[in-house]
């Protein structure tokens, strides 16, 4: 089968530095993909290539038949590839819901004109938007905080939040940037079945993370990388019993490596 | 156009672009430091050039001891600006944005400020230069385009050893680069700040006096000037000192032998154009041209 | 503090702002001097390009200081288009908007500059206009200025100095409402996202460079409205009125009143333009006034006069938030 995402040959070069080295990787659709290795490998990188806030040196993008390479973050949005960041990009000063609304802007298209008109198409679309939020809040467990500020969120809503924007749009790809990342047991294990969750709605997961525990139970597969290259794909069972991966982690008197081999 | 005419615009034009450059690399100093657009950076020229001729009408001063006058006053008023003001605003956490307005209400104040001092009327400085030229052969010199462009330059030199070889130049450059870590070596920030401000201030006080011994101090001297070194620093590459310079000259040159293609009514446009192209094509200036090409 | 555009969402307020309006109204009526007329007219006009201005630097984070450029290039094309070629005004009024409409999607590609950056670009571009307007006398009359600018007439009736200020009321009432409802839709909303995070904008789907050219030239086309009634209303036309200074004025009325608030930009306007009227004593100090008033302002915050107001009311929120807490996608969403 096709794989939805395709990533032919992926390089990033910084100046000199190579941040990620002729990396390929074939996502399948549906599936729930983990990128993980130690820290300075490339993750965040590769997804912002994949994300498209980077451009690729050289190799190619294949996402659903289509090269997105020379698409801008928000063509790609609307090409169905949403993400999350690793420090939180919220809209802090909007409330819950607004946040998630902007979510949709990749879908819908009143502009100034039917703005000012307020065209009968405006209207509806606007309760659209309102709906698909409130739903997507539901999704991630946050409906009871549509009108807070997003400031006034818990750390661990704040998360969630970002997740509901960027699932509102019924994204065909999500990228999720440490998503677990300070969130005690009982919210990682909450976000390991919303994670579930979306993917049973048919959207393909990308995560990258440093959580062992939360990568190894919800990825069917994982793509390990190091110093920018890929050391090792397979199924959490192959990867955390594959010897260059947990060489990689303990060569660099990592925690995660204990973690990765006893997990 | 004949070879001494050209020589003699050429300086001229170095004479301008010194000027420019002395201005120019306050910004470029202030921008690194804090991220500020100091709008009021024309208006501290203006105020160095006031001082100097506040000086020299009270006391007869040799001409360099008025440009060092000038600058101590000058850099004094842009360290009194940032500890009285700017630092007063960041403290409370105001948006980057509203300061940089605020130095344009500042620029607003301190013009009219010193129009209500010293009047409208330009200022005349004393004649310090002889009235004979000197001789290189066929080309003319004017002794004071000389004088200035020597004491512009000179001072932009010593300012680059100064940041380079001295404790405290090299604390400066540090805290430029790489605020938190500086402070975590034991720079104290709002020391450093307020000092670069002073440095600014007083390159840019000796630029009025400069500009003022060579036409007139006059209290809306500032702000076109201040623009157009703006425009020298980010042809250069904002946030170099270097940069700032060498576009100080490049820019100078350009204006001196714009009138050549077209008119004078049109002159002050030259800046404005030059700006707006860099801004699009080549922000980074033409040292981060060099540097891409590394 | 808020971010974004900022509407007062109390009963009260809403009161008050129609009571304002009424006001207005009947002002003209109730102070008949034709002076007072004229410079309350002269405020509205600037009340109409602070508008334009807070669509930028409050609404999509612009700090653009070259509205004076449009400003001149609507009066100039009004002022020629009525004077020299006896063009009625409705039209050369909707000439100036477009032109400089047009004028300032030559400066597009500006949009994708940073704040500072932007701001003295375009500061550039309002000396290069000032340059033009001075220097092709056979077109503006240079520095002698253009004269006798025609009054606007409907049929034979040439407006009176009433007629004018009602012009001048219903053009700054009309895109008073039309911004806040521009603002009050989604592309208000991706306008507040860009101005809060403009790299989480882009990725959610909305096209921050296209959006900001979008202000950009409505405010073009706004301030160069303003601009054509500026014409009509003072009758002659000289390129110092529409230097820096002026750019910076606009800024002024923006600061004072409020960055973010569209009620707060006619406020700022009104202080900007009757505060000299009412300080003639110290004339020579106006400037030093705006220019300490503006730097007190930027410390103080955002806010402006309307920020102090909401504060004391302690109601003040985006108007987005007002709309997703009451009544979204139904009926009667109230403004």
């Amino acid at each position: 089968m096709t794989p939805v995402l395709e990533l032919k040959n992926i390089t990033k070069r910084f100046g000199g530095l190579i941040a990620v080295n002729a990396v390929n990787i074939g996502v399948q659709a549906g599936e729930i993909r983990g990128v993980i290795g130690p820290n300075g490998a490339g993750k965040t990188t590769l997804l912002n290539l994949i994300g498209g806030q980077l451009s690729s040196s050289s190799g190619k993008i294949v996402f659903n038949g289509t090269e997105v390479c020379r698409l801008r973050p928000d063509q790609r949005a609307r090409q169905g590839i949403c993400r999350t960041y690793q420090n939180l990009k919220l809209f802090r000063e909007m409330t819950v819901l607004q946040n998630v609304m902007v979510g949709l802007h990749a879908t819908t298209h009143a502009e100034v004109i039917t703005a000012l008109l307020r065209t009968g198409g405006q209207r509806r679309e606007e309760i659209r938007i309102a709906d698909a939020s409130r739903r997507a809040l539901s999704i991630v467990g946050l409906e009871k905080y549509e009108s807070h500020v997003a400031a006034s969120l818990a750390y661990g809503h704040r998360r969630l939040l970002e997740i509901a924007r960027a699932i509102v749009s019924s994204p065909k790809l999500l990228l999720l940037d440490e998503p677990a990342a300070g969130l005690n047991m009982n919210e990682a294990a909450n976000l390991v079945r919303l994670i579930e969750r979306i993917s049973a709605e048919r959207i393909t997961v990308v995560l990258v993370e440093h959580h062992m525990d939360v990568v190894m139970t919800v990825c069917e597969k994982i793509t390990v990388l190091n110093h920018g290259r890929l050391l090792a794909e397979g199924s959490p069972k192959e990867i955390r019993k594959h010897p260059e991966v947990i060489e990689a982690y303990l060569g660099r008197g990592d925690i995660h490596a204990q973690v990765v081999a006893n997990a | 156009m004949r070879f001494d005419q050209f020589v003699e615009l050429a300086v001229g034009g170095f004479a301008t672009g010194a000027i420019y450059g002395l201005i120019g690399l306050g910004f470029s100093m202030i921008i690194r430091a804090t991220g500020i657009l100091h709008f009021a950076q024309g208006e501290v020229m203006m105020l160095g050039a006031m001082f100097g001729w506040m000086t020299v009408t009270w006391v007869p001063l040799p001409f360099v001891a008025v440009l060092i006058v000038g600058m101590m006053f000058s850099g004094l008023a842009a360290s009194a600006l940032y500890l009285a003001i700017y630092r007063t605003m960041y403290v409370r956490d105001v948006p980057l944005m509203n300061i940089v307005i605020g130095t344009i209400g500042m620029s607003i104040l301190l013009q009219n400020v010193s129009m209500l001092i010293w009047g409208s009327e330009p200022l005349a400085y004393p004649k310090f230069f002889a009235i004979e030229t000197y001789r290189l052969g066929p080309v003319h010199l004017s002794p004071q385009l000389v004088w200035v462009f020597s004491l512009g330059f000179g001072l932009m030199l010593l300012l680059q050893a100064f940041l380079a070889f001295t404790r405290m130049g090299i604390a400066l450059k540090a805290s430029a680069q790489d605020p938190e870590t500086a402070q975590l070596m034991g720079v104290n920030l709002t020391r450093s700040t307020t000092l670069t401000f002073a440095i600014s201030g007083m390159m840019a006080g000796a630029a009025g006096v400069l500009l003022g011994s060579m036409f007139f101090a006059s209290f809306n001297m500032g702000f076109l000037t201040g623009i157009k070194a703006f425009v020298a620093a980010t042809l250069g590459g904002v946030g170099s000192i270097g940069g700032a310079m060498l576009g100080g000259v490049i820019f100078g040159l350009i204006e001196t032998f714009s009138p050549q293609w077209i008119s004078s009514g049109y002159r002050d446009a030259v800046g404005m154009v030059l700006l707006i192209l860099i801004l699009l094509v080549l922000p980074q200036g033409l040292v981060g041209l060099f540097a891409r090409r590394r | 503090m808020v971010a974004g555009p900022v509407e007062f969402s109390t009963f009260q307020a809403g009161v008050g702002r129609a009571a304002v309006l009424v006001m207005l109204a009947i002002a003209p009526f109730v102070n008949n001097q034709l002076y007072f007329i004229h410079v309350m007219g002269l405020a509205m006009i600037a009340a109409i390009a602070a508008l334009g201005m807070q669509l930028l630097i409050g609404c999509s984070g612009q700090l653009s200081m070259g509205q004076a450029a449009f400003f001149g290039i609507g009066a100039y094309t009004s002022g020629i288009l009525t004077k020299d070629y006896g063009v009625p005004f409705p039209v050369a009024f909707v000439a100036a908007g477009l032109i400089a409409a047009i004028s300032s999607l030559a400066l597009a590609p500006i949009t994708r500059l940073r704040d500072v950056y932007l701001a003295v670009a375009t500061l550039g571009f309002t000396v290069i206009v000032f340059l033009i307007l001075l220097n092709t006398e056979w077109l503006t009359g240079g520095s002698f200025g253009l004269m006798g600018i025609p009054r606007p007439s409907i049929g034979s009736i040439s407006l009176s100095e009433r007629g004018i200020y009602f012009l001048c009321f219903a053009v700054m009432v009309l895109i008073y409402f039309t911004f806040n409802r521009l603002v009050d839709s989604r592309f208000g909303r991706g306008l507040q996202a860009i101005m809060l995070d403009e790299d989480a904008a882009w990725s959610s789907g909305i096209n921050v460079t296209l959006y900001k050219s979008k202000c950009f030239v409505i405010a073009a086309m706004v301030t160069g409205f303003a601009g054509s009634l500026f014409a009509a209303q003072v009758r002659y036309l000289n390129p110092d009125d529409f230097s820096f200074w002026k750019s910076i004025e606009i800024l002024l009325m923006v600061a004072v009143g409020g960055i973010g608030s569209m009620t707060g930009a006619i406020v700022g306007a009104f202080v900007v333009v009757l505060l000299p009227e009412y300080l003639r004593a110290v004339d020579q100090w106006r400037l030093v006034i705006f220019g300490a008033l503006l730097v007190l302002f930027m410390g103080l915050g955002k806010g402006g006069i309307a920020g102090f107001v909401s504060l004391t009311l302690g109601r003040a929120t985006t108007i987005l938030e007002r709309k997703s807490r009451g009544l979204i996608g139904r009926k009667g969403v109230s403004q």
